[in-house]
């Protein structure tokens, strides 16, 4: 069909509206281009109707959802709105660029646990392994566990003494989980076809889940470990403490320092705890600048050398990990409780106690440019992750029981992912990763994992 | 001068008989005459005017009144000319006496009848004569030609009566003059006529002495001529003849000899007749007429002494007064005043006269009065009665009548208790109405309710009310402070009492009445530790963290123990910390007691927990007597109080953990002591007992102050962290600010709750204070305490937290600040915990 044909089309289909406004449409995606000619559209249309205006002008099959922004900033009203919203008048032409939307994502699964699930990760595996367990939970029981897509445990990693409070893949074989005993281990992930290793994994039954008990312990955090970022290219952990450290640990256990002498080999009364001694070895270093606890910690995703914490004393610092020195400190109104970069954008967004999403770039000369604040959450927003597939969107939990995702662009929340489970009015979420092929896993006080995807989006990459 | 004025009016009276007698031609020149006069006597005025003006000061309004008068007494002068001989007739015997004595002076017999016509024409005479002088006198240049003519007209008219009367009127003109001066009479006091003289005009040409004598004799005796016909030779030479002297029988009359002096009467001692002088005759003449008996002149002319002529010698030589030449301060004090209300307004010169219609304000009957007065500043008017209604009236109509009962009920009543003091009542026509019985009464009553009850002028308070309230900064402005409740801390069964938050803003410790001391992670109000510690469900009465760092010590009460605990939590650097704080005492809890103390009886018990206990991390029981309700730790967390309210003197107790040592600070009971809290950082101890809170300084050991916070019963207690400020909350509502150095009363009391206050409590770092009641709601204020010791400190209303709901009428129970943050934890008795944050 033609330009004018189509232009034909809108006007003649939507004629009874009041006022029309001339736009032209951009993308930067070559696949969705139409010509850039200006179009009269009614000014009642929203997002839903100009995408229909584009799908009708790339004629496609089966629709495709897109997304406009206007001067970089998404459109989540209808043009009518947006213009007299941003006092501009309807004699204008309004440039829009187009965007492949993300779709609403829906409920899939929910993994039940016996106690609350802290956090969450996922390790990306094609989906043809249907052996792979990509989903990595840890739980207030103290035992971190894999999932497979199926929805069962494929392995259980216990020996944490207090419940695990964070959990990250190191790599494909290898996890690490953080705990409010104090203490970062690292396990290895039992493989079913090799049982043969000599000391990591014991199978202990090949109906159930695996049970590993045994793992590698870092120790030197003073108080819970809220938080830890691995780095495979350095093979470097970062650890955020309560005790207002952050902790710089290298995953290598061979490799890494020795642990101070533990206080816990000293005489103790012996009946009031289970006495076990583990071996652990300790931090390359420990960063003493936060003066409260801290909360989260990043590596920077382009530069394996630096690394982020926040802290609930306010502050973001970015810290040179090499020499382990203290870089640049950011101080906000609130105190911080979760962070993730936006790595094309040069943004870290924190989220803080005070309801909201703030971003920050993080460069030193950026000390003047206004920090933006996402607003939408009705409690802590405590965990955060980025888009795998767009470089402005990421996901929040938060302590309202909801997952909310995000795009800068936008200042309203794109959409809300509510708990599945009705155990609870209020089923605080504690961890949330976005993974691009299982989508948004989240888990929190309601003792399971809920995985969200938006599905839409695997019908284009299969056009594609 | 009005008197005066009465000369002028002979003239014309007069004038009717001359024209009378003149011929034709002479009338012709009278009318001349009085066609010529009419200016003259204009000029007359006009110069009397002058004269009026130079000396009194008279104005113009007086002169037209006078010739009013003027002719008010030609018409008087008219009557009296008729009566004048009626009078004579009634006057009778004395009358023709006296005439008959002045006839006796006269030298010819002369008719009584002629003595009109002859005073007439001597008064004429004197009429022209003074006319002539007057004009000559007054205005030459005007009269002149009158004058003349006047001139001429005395020559004829002399000339005509030369003959016959001349001799006679120039005789007469001196014995009558009594009579023609006297203008009418009237009725004395003695009921007898009494004669009005005219007026004298005071002016010399009123006087004819002057006159020049008819003499036609020259200077011989006229007696020489009596036996002549003629009696004098006139200006021609010619024998002037002597009238006829009447008839025979006159003469005969006249022959008859009365003798001299007779009057008629008897003297009444002699028995002769009694005879009078001629001076006695003209006293009794005199008294007759009701005049002056003696010898007076009433009409004297005036001496002149003080004139404006200066004379040579003049009777005073005083010199001139200084008022004379000297301007008169009194005078230009009144031309200041004058002036100056000029310039005010209050005379407005040349003001046109206002006429008397236009003066006569005009009223609009039906217009409320009272709205149209300009009262005076201090006038007050009396309350209005309320007007009359239908029940009032003389004649009501039926249904305002009152029944039988109503009017029982009415007598029955107390006069102060009536809902009116009136009963209706039906008259048949107002005629029958009788007299108000109560009027003298009423009349009274109000008289001494003014009278005792002034009615006082308010003034009305003209002020926005906004202006009054203190300008208190915005809410938003004094952020962050708590707002939403972001956590629940959700477990324990029962009430949770107490709340405590450690020192790392990490561990929530709270204690209930499930007999559970529970420990919460705070940020995911997820419970890492319990401990079961109430024996038989005692309820955990306080719960404190150590204020100690890295010790991890928790300190909780329940029923007469004081449990000393060391939660599982920490790593192990801290937990052997506090294990060796609290284990340092056991050796000396084993020594002997000191000797003052060796009789009594230990106030409290330091003992190992039990097996049970101590795997729970309890690691020290003290026992005390009574229940144990408070638990305040010193800063430096080696020594904490215990406060139990019945423990009479033993209420307050210190307990130190290094020794394992329990001391009672009082001796005596100081009430039922409810809270009791080191100060920040002097050693000094704040107990609050039910009405008040006492301080003590600890080094002194002595009562520093005591603070009324004017409740009956307080709650709670708060220091504020730098320790000059103390928050009470009280179980009446109240929540009271005593600044120490202001006073022992509040400076503020906070009157925001509904039910009892359980808490109050600072934030320790910023400045922040709530309080929890068990309306379920806490309120939140701002309170900045200044340096500056000249400010009071600033108390604002932040928000009110309303989240606990109210079980059993209790609501929230305590509450603890973050020691960093502007949260807030309280717990209520609905077993929840709430994190509130900003």
């Amino acid at each position: 069909m033609s330009v004018e044909g189509a232009r034909d089309g809108v006007s003649s289909g939507l004629s009874d509206t009041t006022g029309q406004i001339m736009i032209t449409l951009t993308t930067l995606d070559k696949a969705f281009a139409v010509p850039e000619v200006p179009l009269y559209v009614p000014l009642s249309l929203k997002r839903y109707g100009l995408s229909e205006v584009v799908n009708h002008l790339l004629a496609t099959e089966r629709p495709i959802p897109f997304d406009f922004l206007i001067n970089s900033e998404l459109l989540r009203t209808s043009l009518q709105e947006y213009i007299t919203q941003k006092g501009l008048s309807s004699e204008q032409t309004l440039a829009l660029e187009y965007t492949r939307s993300i779709l609403p994502p829906t409920f899939l699964a929910s993994y039940s646990h016996p106690d609350w699930v802290s956090s969450v990760d996922v390790i990306e595996v094609p989906s043809s392994n249907a052996k792979a367990a990509p989903i990595l939970s840890g739980c207030y029981d103290g035992i971190v566990r894999t999932w497979n897509l199926s929805g069962s445990v494929v392995s259980e990693f216990g020996g944490h003494t207090g419940p695990v409070k964070s959990v990250r893949w190191l790599d494909e074989n290898k996890v690490v989980s953080a705990s409010m005993d104090r203490s970062i281990r690292i396990w290895k992930v039992p493989v079913a076809d090799d049982q043969g290793d000599e000391d990591m994994a014991h199978v202990l039954g090949s109906n159930g889940p695996q049970t590993v008990v045994s793992a590698r312990t870092f120790t030197g955090h003073k108080s819970t470990v809220e938080d830890i970022a691995v780095n495979a290219a350095t093979s470097r952990m970062l650890s955020a403490g309560a005790d207002s450290a952050v902790g710089l640990w290298t995953t290598n256990y061979k490799e890494a320092p020795p642990a101070t002498v533990s206080v816990s080999t000293r005489e103790m009364s012996g009946k009031r705890r289970r006495k076990t001694v583990v071996p652990s070895r300790g931090p390359i270093s420990m960063m003493g600048s936060h003066t409260g606890p801290v909360t989260g910690v990043i590596f920077d995703p382009k530069d394996g050398t630096v690394g982020y914490s926040v802290s609930l004393d306010h502050t973001i610092k970015t810290w040179d990990l090499v020499t382990g020195e203290l870089v640049d400190t950011r101080t906000t109104a609130f105190p911080l409780l979760s962070i993730t970069a936006l790595p094309e954008l040069s943004l870290l967004c924190s989220g803080s106690s005070a309801r909201h999403v703030t971003l920050h770039d993080p460069r030193a000369a950026a000390d003047a440019t206004t920090t933006t604040t996402l607003v939408g959450h009705t409690s802590f927003v405590v965990s955060l992750s980025k888009s795998p597939e767009s470089d402005y969107m990421f996901s929040s939990a938060s302590h309202d029981g909801t997952v909310r995702v995000w795009d800068v662009r936008a200042q309203k929340s794109m959409y809300v992912i509510s708990r599945e489970s009705k155990t609870a009015d209020k089923a605080k979420v504690f961890g949330v990763h976005w993974s691009k092929t299982v989508g948004i896993v989240s888990g929190g006080e309601d003792k399971r994992v809920q995985i969200n995807r938006g599905t839409g989006l695997e019908v284009v990459n299969q056009q594609d | 001068m009005a008197k005066r004025k009465l000369a002028g009016p002979k003239k014309p009276a007069a004038k009717p008989q001359t024209s009378a007698q003149s011929t034709g031609n002479q009338q012709g020149s009278k009318l001349a005459n009085v066609k010529g006069r009419a200016p003259r006597l204009l000029i007359n005025d006009e110069d009397e005017d002058n004269e009026d003006e130079d000396e009194d000061g008279y104005i113009d309004d007086e002169a037209e009144e006078a010739e009013e008068d003027e002719l008010e007494d030609e018409s008087d002068l008219e009557e009296y000319d008729g009566e004048d001989g009626i009078s004579e007739q009634f006057e009778g015997l004395l009358d023709g006496a006296i005439s008959d004595s002045e006839s006796e002076d006269n030298a010819g017999d002369e008719a009584s009848e002629g003595d009109g016509e002859e005073n007439n024409a001597g008064e004429e005479g004197i009429f022209f004569g003074e006319d002539v002088e007057n004009e000559e006198h007054e205005d030459v240049a005007e009269v002149i030609t009158n004058s003349v003519s006047d001139d001429d007209e005395e020559a004829e008219y002399l000339s005509k009566y030369s003959a016959a009367s001349e001799a006679e009127s120039l005789s007469s003109i001196s014995s009558d003059q009594d009579d023609s001066m006297v203008a009418y009479y009237t009725t004395g006091a003695d009921g007898k006529p009494r004669p009005i003289y005219h007026e004298i005009d005071p002016h010399y040409s009123s006087d004819d002495s002057d006159l020049e004598d008819m003499n036609t004799i020259g200077n011989v005796p006229l007696s020489a001529y009596d036996e002549y016909p003629h009696i004098g030779y006139d200006i021609n030479g010619k024998r002037i003849m002597r009238p006829a002297t009447g008839s025979a029988l006159d003469s005969l009359l006249d022959s008859i000899e009365v003798p001299e002096g007779w009057t008629g009467l008897i003297d009444k001692e002699s028995g002769a007749d009694l005879k009078l002088t001629k001076d006695e005759l003209e006293l009794v003449k005199k008294i007759q007429l009701g005049e002056n008996a003696g010898d007076v002149n009433p009409y004297e002319s005036t001496i002149e002494w003080f004139s404006s002529k200066t004379e040579i010698m003049p009777l005073s030589a005083a010199p001139e007064p200084k008022r004379r030449f000297v301007p008169s301060r009194h005078e230009a004090k009144r031309i200041i005043k004058i002036v100056k209300a000029i310039r005010e307004g209050r005379i407005v010169p040349n003001k046109p006269k206002v006429r008397p219609e236009d003066e006569q304000p005009v009223y609009d009957l039906w217009a409320d009065d009272l709205q149209e007065q300009q009262p005076h500043v201090m006038h007050i008017p009396a309350p209005k009665v309320a007007k009359p209604t239908n029940d009032e009236s003389y004649n009501p109509p039926e249904e305002y009548l009152p029944s039988e009962e109503e009017i029982t009920a009415w007598n029955e009543t107390d006069a102060m208790d009536r809902e009116r003091d009136y009963l209706p009542r039906k008259f048949s026509s107002l005629r029958t109405v009788p007299r108000y019985e109560n009027f003298v009464r009423e009349r009274f009553e109000r008289s001494l309710d003014l009278y005792l009850a002034p009615r006082v002028r308010k003034n009305k308070l003209n002020i926005d009310p906004d202006s009054l309230l203190p300008k208190l900064p915005s809410p938003q402005d004094l952020r962050p402070f708590p707002i939403k409740c972001s956590v629940t801390y959700r477990g324990h069964k029962g009430r949770v009492r107490a709340v405590s938050i450690d020192s790392s803003g990490l561990w929530l410790a709270t204690g209930g009445d499930d007999g559970t001391v529970r420990i919460w992670e705070v940020l995911t109000g997820r419970e890492i530790w319990k401990a079961t510690v109430g024996d038989d469900d005692e309820a955990v009465q306080s719960v404190e963290w150590s204020p100690v760092k890295d010790s991890g010590i928790l300190a909780a009460s329940a029923g007469e123990k004081i449990f000393l605990c060391l939660p599982p939590i920490f790593d192990d650097e801290t937990e052997v910390t506090g294990q060796e704080l609290l284990a340092a005492g056991w050796g000396y809890a084993a020594q002997p007691a000191p000797v003052e103390h060796i009789n009594k009886e230990r106030q409290c018990n330091w003992i190992k927990p039990s097996t049970k206990l101590a795997s729970q991390g309890v690691d020290v029981v003290i026992v005390c007597r009574k229940t144990v309700k408070q638990i305040a730790w010193h800063r430096r967390g080696d020594y904490f109080t215990g406060v139990s309210p019945d423990g009479a003197n033993m209420a307050v107790l210190v307990h130190q953990i290094s020794k394992h040592n329990t001391q009672s600070p009082f001796r005596k009971s100081k009430g039922i002591i409810q809270r009791a809290q080191f100060h920040p950082f002097k050693p000094m101890l704040y107990v609050a007992t039910q009405r008040y809170v006492r301080i003590y300084d600890l080094s002194t050991q002595s009562l520093t102050k005591a603070l009324q916070p004017g409740a009956r019963w307080l709650s709670s207690f708060d220091i504020h962290p730098q320790g000059d400020n103390v928050i009470t909350g009280s179980y009446d509502k109240r929540v009271t600010w005593h600044d120490l150095d202001l006073s022992t009363k509040p400076y503020r009391t906070l009157r925001y709750h509904t039910r009892a206050v359980r808490d109050v409590r600072f934030h320790t770092r910023l400045p922040l204070f709530c309080s929890g009641s068990d309306d379920g709601y806490i309120n939140v204020f701002h309170g900045t305490v200044y340096d500056d010791l000249l400010r009071n400190p600033l108390l604002v209303p932040l928000k009110v937290l309303k989240g606990h709901t109210v079980v059993q009428s209790l609501g929230v129970l305590k509450v603890a600040w973050h020691p960093k943050e502007a949260w807030l934890f309280s717990v209520g008795a609905d077993g929840t915990a709430k994190l509130w944050t900003s």
